[in-house]
């Protein structure tokens, strides 16, 4: 007589597993949590899109209210209208960048983003652009860590995150130490089997049943959630391989505990201790140290440097113009206009002096969220469960890293749009004023309103976000490797005496 | 070839000597009957056998399988029955036996199961009922079932007959007997001077780890043999 052969077993687990009602049970719930995790991200993704459409037509709206002005002001003089003030006047070039010129930098959710809420709930979707305000955009939003929103409202990467490792441990806990806890063990353990094939056949029937349910429980969710399935085969395939590997992360955990065989309240006990750590005190520990060893610069002292150095511009005003208009050799000529030009002429050369004070602040607080984004990485890889939750962002196209490019592109755009309309605006210092009285109510230097471009990002392919989780795909595989050797080489005795 | 062979064998638990230089031979078909009070050292010989506890000196030899070298291999040559059996309640006694003889590395169809249900004992209604419903006799009487499909050389009994009624505890006497008359060699651990009386042919009394005696149960009646059990704890 042989030890039992392992698929032997492995098949008549398999049919005691699938009739467990723990089993099905805790995977009605998960399906339950994750359905209803995409759904919230869904629904707030929406809303989020929705102010995106709105933003649009805002801009649409304004571009056609400018052009329409601007036909009204070319048209001849009637004799019960007055003169139109400068900043009114979209024929007025000066006018027209301070108070025409608006423009959205919009950044669209991508179709997997019910997959995980992200930065993208924190930080702005839809900057609203213009000449002259420092820095591309108001800075009116603070940048949290996207785990105290993940904490506070229910995603689907929280689903996999938090609720997933406790179906399975509480699965594996009560399947695996039932022998034990029913007195049964000294029974098994007396065949022809060792505890490694036993506990082997169990849990591989465990996961056989619990990771196809699992992971349909998630395509579903997504497809409920309104994620177009086809469109997001490749990334929603690497977010189900990323699911299946944290399944295997936590079974090699649960495989270490119940390899000794202990009672379901131990290794009860064992498992919240473990998932406990894992999934709160570390990640707290971690952000504390982070936050004590590098915090971040004040965003009050940022606001207070704002104003200092708007007042030390103002002070300086006229020096600092005729300064400017003396540097440029086709302005050079006209410094003696420097104290009475408008104040949309005078922001165009105002602005650029406001950044240039700012920008060790700037650059202080940009270096500090890099600086974050390196830490989240590699913290990533320290404690698996924040490591899957970046992860499922970055396939989402929640992350920090696309929020980053996102703004970068408004700045850059913004630039974009000073290159075409300041020296048009600047132009206007070498010529003549409009006279007082004309023929039109508008001033006509710029006959008809610029045809400015449109805000573009460049968006990472699918590729790309696929190969930046491919380290942490790896590494995951690595540790579920390990732990799950760790655990079958630690189950080498029965422990019934 | 001996059915069980134990030469010297020593285990300590601390300070306390709990198994010290015991020797046992059976042959196939033998009953051999262990007598002793709680803590003496029973369970623990029986453990070492089953490859549960290693025992710190000696040797211990199954159909020619040494347990030390080879638990498993030792283990798949012995039917164990504990003192109580614990069946999964929500299987049948079919199934239950199923699954335990697969553990034991045998598939046995369902006529089989029957069979040795029926030869153990279990009335054929109690065959298809779920287990958690089942007396603790009826119990044992699957357990019995379970060491016989493994077509065993040696059968480890801990204390068998502890809490059974007077017809299940025959019962049982009756399998004893029919196993040994199949060249099953039989150890069992007991209290029950009188069903060692019974089918045991050999008796050997345990004192704090040391075997003090060692008998042909047939030379005993049963007053002399309590007797005998009593001296010898008392000395």
């Amino acid at each position: 007589m042989s030890a039992p052969a392992f698929r032997d077993l492995f098949v008549w687990e398999w049919r005691h597993v699938g009739r467990s009602p723990l089993l099905w049970s805790i995977v009605v719930i998960l399906l339950a949590s994750f359905c209803w995790g995409a759904l919230t991200t869904a629904f707030k993704h929406n809303e989020q899109s929705a102010a995106l459409e709105r933003a649009r037509a805002d801009d649409q709206a304004l571009i056609a209210s400018t052009a329409e002005r601007a036909v009204a002001y070319r048209a001849k003089i009637t004799e019960d209208a007055g003169q139109v003030a400068y900043w009114q006047d979209p024929t007025n070039v000066a006018g027209y960048s301070e108070y025409f010129v608006r423009r959205h930098a919009l950044k669209p959710h991508l179709p997997l983003s019910p997959l995980a809420t992200g930065v993208s709930d924190l930080a702005p979707s839809r900057l609203e652009i213009k000449l002259n305000t420092p820095f591309g955009f108001n800075d009116t939003y603070d940048f949290e860590n996207p785990r105290g929103l993940a904490l506070g409202r229910f995603d689907f990467a929280f689903a996999v995150v938090v609720l997933l490792p406790i179906g399975l441990l509480l699965l594996c806990a009560l399947l695996i130490t039932f022998e034990r806890d029913r007195g049964m063990l000294r029974l098994v353990a007396a065949q022809a089997v060792g505890p490694r094939r036993w506990i082997g056949a169990r849990m591989a029937a465990i996961l056989a049943w619990f990771v196809p349910a699992v992971l349909l429980a998630q395509v579903v969710a997504l497809a409920i959630a309104g994620v177009p399935l086809g469109q997001v085969a490749a990334p929603l395939a690497v977010s189900l391989v990323l699911t299946l590997l944290y399944i295997f992360f936590w079974s090699g955990i649960a495989l270490f505990v119940l390899a000794r065989q202990p009672s379901a309240g131990a290794a009860l006990g064992m498992f919240g201790a473990i998932w406990a750590l894992l999934i709160i005190g570390l990640p707290m520990a971690i952000s504390a140290l982070v936050a004590t060893v590098d915090p971040p610069p004040s965003a009050v002292e940022y606001v207070d440097a704002q104003r200092r150095v708007r007042d030390e511009i103002d002070a300086e005003r006229d020096a600092l113009l005729t300064q400017a208009l003396g540097a440029r050799p086709d302005l050079a000529a006209h410094v003696h206009r420097a104290t009475s030009l408008d104040y949309a002429t005078r922001l165009s050369f105002l602005v650029p002096e406001i950044e240039r004070r700012l920008s060790p602040q700037r650059v202080a607080m940009e270096d500090h969220r890099v600086r974050q984004e390196r830490i989240a990485f590699a913290t990533g890889f320290l404690l698996p469960t924040l490591g899957i939750e970046s992860a499922f962002a970055a396939l989402a196209g929640t992350d920090p890293e696309r929020q980053r490019r996102f703004e970068q592109a408004a700045r850059e755009y913004q630039q974009q749009l000073r290159a075409c309309v300041y020296p048009l605006v600047q132009a206007e210092i070498t010529k003549p004023p409009a006279p007082p009285v004309r023929e039109t109510r508008g001033r006509l230097n710029l006959p008809e309103p610029l045809d400015l471009p449109e805000f573009s990002m460049t968006e990472a392919s699918n590729a790309e976000r696929i190969r930046n989780v491919l380290p942490f795909a790896f590494w995951l595989a690595l540790l579920a490797t390990v732990t799950s050797i760790a655990g079958w080489r630690r189950a080498d005795r029965w422990q019934v005496t | 070839m001996s059915a069980l062979r134990l030469d010297s064998v020593s285990i300590s638990f601390g300070p306390l000597h709990a198994v010290e230089d015991l020797s046992i031979q059976l042959q196939p078909g033998e009953v051999y009957a262990l007598l002793g009070p709680n803590g003496a050292g029973k369970t623990t010989t029986l453990n070492m056998i089953l490859g549960f506890l290693r025992p710190e000196r000696g040797s211990i030899t199954v159909a020619g399988v040494d347990a030390l070298t080879d638990p498993l291999g030792a283990r798949a040559r012995i039917g164990y029955l504990p003192e109580t059996v614990m069946l999964h309640p929500t299987l049948s006694a079919i199934e239950n036996l199923t699954y335990f003889a697969l553990l034991a590395g045998r598939k046995i169809d369902v006529t089989t199961a029957r069979k040795l249900l029926g030869e153990a004992g279990l009335q054929s209604d109690a065959h298809e009922r779920h287990s958690g419903s089942f007396s603790k006799g009826m119990r044992q009487k699957v357990g019995v079932a379970i060491a016989l499909a493994k077509e065993a050389n040696l059968l480890l009994l801990d204390e068998p007959t502890s809490g059974l009624d007077a017809s299940a505890a025959n019962d049982l006497s009756n399998v004893i007997r029919a196993a040994s008359s199949r060249g099953i060699a039989v150890l069992m651990a007991t209290h029950d001077l009188f069903r060692v009386k019974d089918v045991a042919h050999r008796l050997g009394i345990l004192r704090s780890g040391k075997l003090v005696d060692e008998r042909d149960a047939a030379t005993l009646d049963p007053v002399a043999l309590e007797q005998l059990y009593l001296q010898r704890l008392a000395s």
